[in-house]
């Protein structure tokens, strides 16, 4: 646990330099190198997913009959090198990732983002003035949590019909009480600390204390929650527009690629494969991202990392 | 009031707004009559249905209706399911009543989630307890990447990768169906990947707390056998988040189930809410949506209820 006398540890939390502590998280991530892998794996789905244009090899919509279910590592009649290999229309399935990349990530992206700042704000406040207004705000939470989300998810697509907007909107719905039921306790063990007090004797608002004071104090739990999150809904993504209630054609996504490829899956296995696996390693990569961020910013394990010389990780 | 009636009040409260929200929301698609017998109905036929049916009526009094029989355990009837795995209930023109559909389903449900959680619970239980046993050697390493892995798996992609290995390479298993023992493998197998990955995780954590406590360090200290100190004392002591997790994973199995009976084509409940949704089958959908929110609503209650068996000291209705 926690050595108090440990030198890094004073380091570690002194607010005093936010440059110097900036440096020690990123000496930190680099010495751990399956986070840094993992760090690399997201920032690079993020550049491809924004640069996909640029960045794609072929064109995700470039029908090319003569090239039909072409295995990985393949080189096209006309001499085109698919490096995924290709589907039922010739088209290249690394590019048709990287566009699939695009929806699924902005899918798990902004329903986190979403359900994030509601919740967040519905869980501080109600921690912070609590009474009748958290009894209520609670309770719902409460309510809605012991649902079976997919289920619903499901159903509410099913009547609202599906695609790119109603699926986010479906999920910051469903995903936003997991943050407002932490927050809410993370607003109830500060709303006694010292810093709270004095900023209360000291005449600030209510709005002032929980969004100036306290949320600052709380973002590392929420940040941990929040990747978490962005990773449960690109899975949840997947597994409803694998069953036609998510993202509709002709919008790519992983899931539906999956969904396309199990007609295939006898003759050509890469089509469901690859696309799982690019959910997978994303999924992976946030969660480890997410313990990560969670060790580091616990101040009971934090001098692990930044100390220096002693084997971070043990 | 006793905190378990109380419990058991919001749990019906819960259950009567999700069945009322689902009545409601499969009014605001359309014509009930006209999705009953489908677009190619004449308008006298409908006019006879919404008559017979009460469908002209306000719609609180529907409401009231439905939900009265509901409550007498009448669940309404379908007109379009043309297949039930009960051969005698394939009576296209009367229809089938949906009590039938969705009963003849559970066993196959509950079949495979306690196959599921059979192998997810000792294996999770074991991977976790090794893993606390030995902090930062090896089996802990590898218990984390796996639980991380399992947790990070889509899991029908996980069924479709198990079936082209074990179905269609390897032909040792059934790529789907149901009966035989041999069937229930590969789903089970899939269902079960991430509850391993949540319950390891959840028992190395909770472990790893209560093995740095003191009564841990006076246990040793007195020369209890090592295995005593993990399984009889630090265990027992973990159970609280560990029982949570298990109940928490065995409602999301309940759920999971849907794609998992999808891809395996298993007749269990998700493959019905799945296929009524696909028909527009609105009174077959009510009743399964109902029926698999009560189950995952008994299960949230039962793990409340464990609590208080585990561990008296808990002062349950109170807040943290």
């Amino acid at each position: 646990m926690a050595d108090v006398s440990n030198p890094a540890i004073e380091d570690a939390i002194d607010p005093r330099d936010e440059r110097e502590n900036l440096h020690d998280y990123l000496y930190a991530l680099w010495r751990d190198k399956i986070t840094a892998s993992a760090v690399l794996f997201l920032l690079a789905l993020l550049a491809f997913t924004v640069g996909a244009e640029f960045l794609a090899p072929h064109k995700p919509t470039g029908l090319n009959l003569a090239d039909r279910m072409l295995p990985p590592f393949s080189t096209g009649k006309k001499g085109l090198f698919y490096l995924l290999g290709t589907d039922e229309l010739g088209r290249d399935l690394f590019t048709r990732l990287i566009y699939g990349a695009r929806v699924s990530v902005s899918v798990g992206l902004l329903g986190a983002t979403l359900s994030c700042v509601f919740g967040v704000i519905a869980g501080l406040t109600a921690g912070y003035y609590g009474g009748l207004y958290e009894d209520l705000v609670m309770r719902f939470v409460d309510g809605m949590l012991s649902l079976p989300s997919l289920l619903v998810a499901l159903f509410v697509l099913f009547i609202l019909g599906g695609g790119f907007a109603n699926l986010i909107l479906v999920f910051a719905v469903l995903h936003w009480m997991v943050f407002a039921r932490m927050s809410r306790g993370l607003a109830l063990a500060a709303r006694s600390k010292t810093y709270v007090v004095a900023a209360k004797a000291m005449g600030a608002s209510g709005r002032r204390i929980v969004f100036r004071h306290i949320l600052p104090n709380v973002v590392a739990p929420i940040l941990v929650l929040y990747t978490l999150e962005i990773a449960i809904l690109i899975l949840s993504e997947a597994s409803l527009s694998f069953l036609g209630f998510g993202v509709q054609p002709p919008d790519p996504s992983w899931g539906l690629m999956i969904a396309d490829g199990r007609e295939h899956i006898r003759s050509a296995w890469w089509l469901v494969a690859f696309p799982g696996l690019a959910i997978f390693l994303t999924a992976l990569c946030l969660n480890l991202v997410a313990s990560w961020v969670r060790a580091v910013t616990d101040p009971a394990q934090r001098w692990r990392w930044f100390a220096i010389g002693s084997g971070g990780r043990e | 009031m006793p905190y378990l009636l109380k419990r058991v009040i919001n749990s019906v409260l819960l259950l009567l707004i999700t069945v009322s929200f689902v009545f409601f929301a499969c009014r605001m698609i359309g014509d009930p009559a006209l999705n009953m017998l489908g677009p190619g109905a004449n308008d006298i036929a409908l006019e006879n249905l919404r008559r017979a049916a009460g469908l002209n009526d306000p719609l609180w009094l529907q409401w009231v209706r439905y939900m009265g029989g509901l409550l007498q355990g009448d669940f309404g009837v379908s007109y379009r399911f043309g297949f039930s795995v009960i051969p005698e209930a394939d009576l296209k023109d009367i229809g089938v009543p949906v009590v039938d559909l969705v009963a003849e389903r559970l066993p196959a449900t509950f079949l495979l989630a306690g196959v599921a959680m059979a192998i997810a619970v000792p294996l999770g239980l074991g991977m976790g307890v090794i893993a606390a046993a030995y902090p930062r050697h090896l089996a802990d390493r590898l218990v984390t990447v796996l639980s991380l892995a399992g947790v990070s798996i889509v899991q029908f992609w996980l069924g479709l990768m198990l079936i082209v290995l074990f179905a269609v390479q390897l032909g040792w298993l059934p790529t789907g169906g149901y009966g035989e023992p041999a069937h229930v493998i590969l789903p089970a197998l899939t269902l079960a990947a991430r509850p391993i990955g949540r319950i390891a995780q959840v028992v190395r954590s909770a472990m790893l707390d209560e093995l740095a406590k003191p009564y841990v360090v006076t246990a040793r200290a007195k020369g209890v056998a090592e295995w005593r100190v993990i399984l009889l004392h630090a265990l027992r002591n973990a159970a609280i988040p560990i029982i949570t997790m298990i109940g928490d994973e065995l409602s999301a199995l309940l759920t999971g189930a849907i794609l998992v009976e999808k891809i395996f084509a298993w007749p269990g409940i998700g493959l019905l809410i799945i296929d009524s949704l696909s028909r527009s089958d609105l009174p077959i959908i009510q009743v399964s949506i109902a029926v698999v929110a009560t189950l995952v609503i008994i299960v949230n209650l039962l793990v409340d209820f464990a609590y208080r068996i585990i561990d008296p000291q808990i002062q349950l209705g109170q807040k943290a």
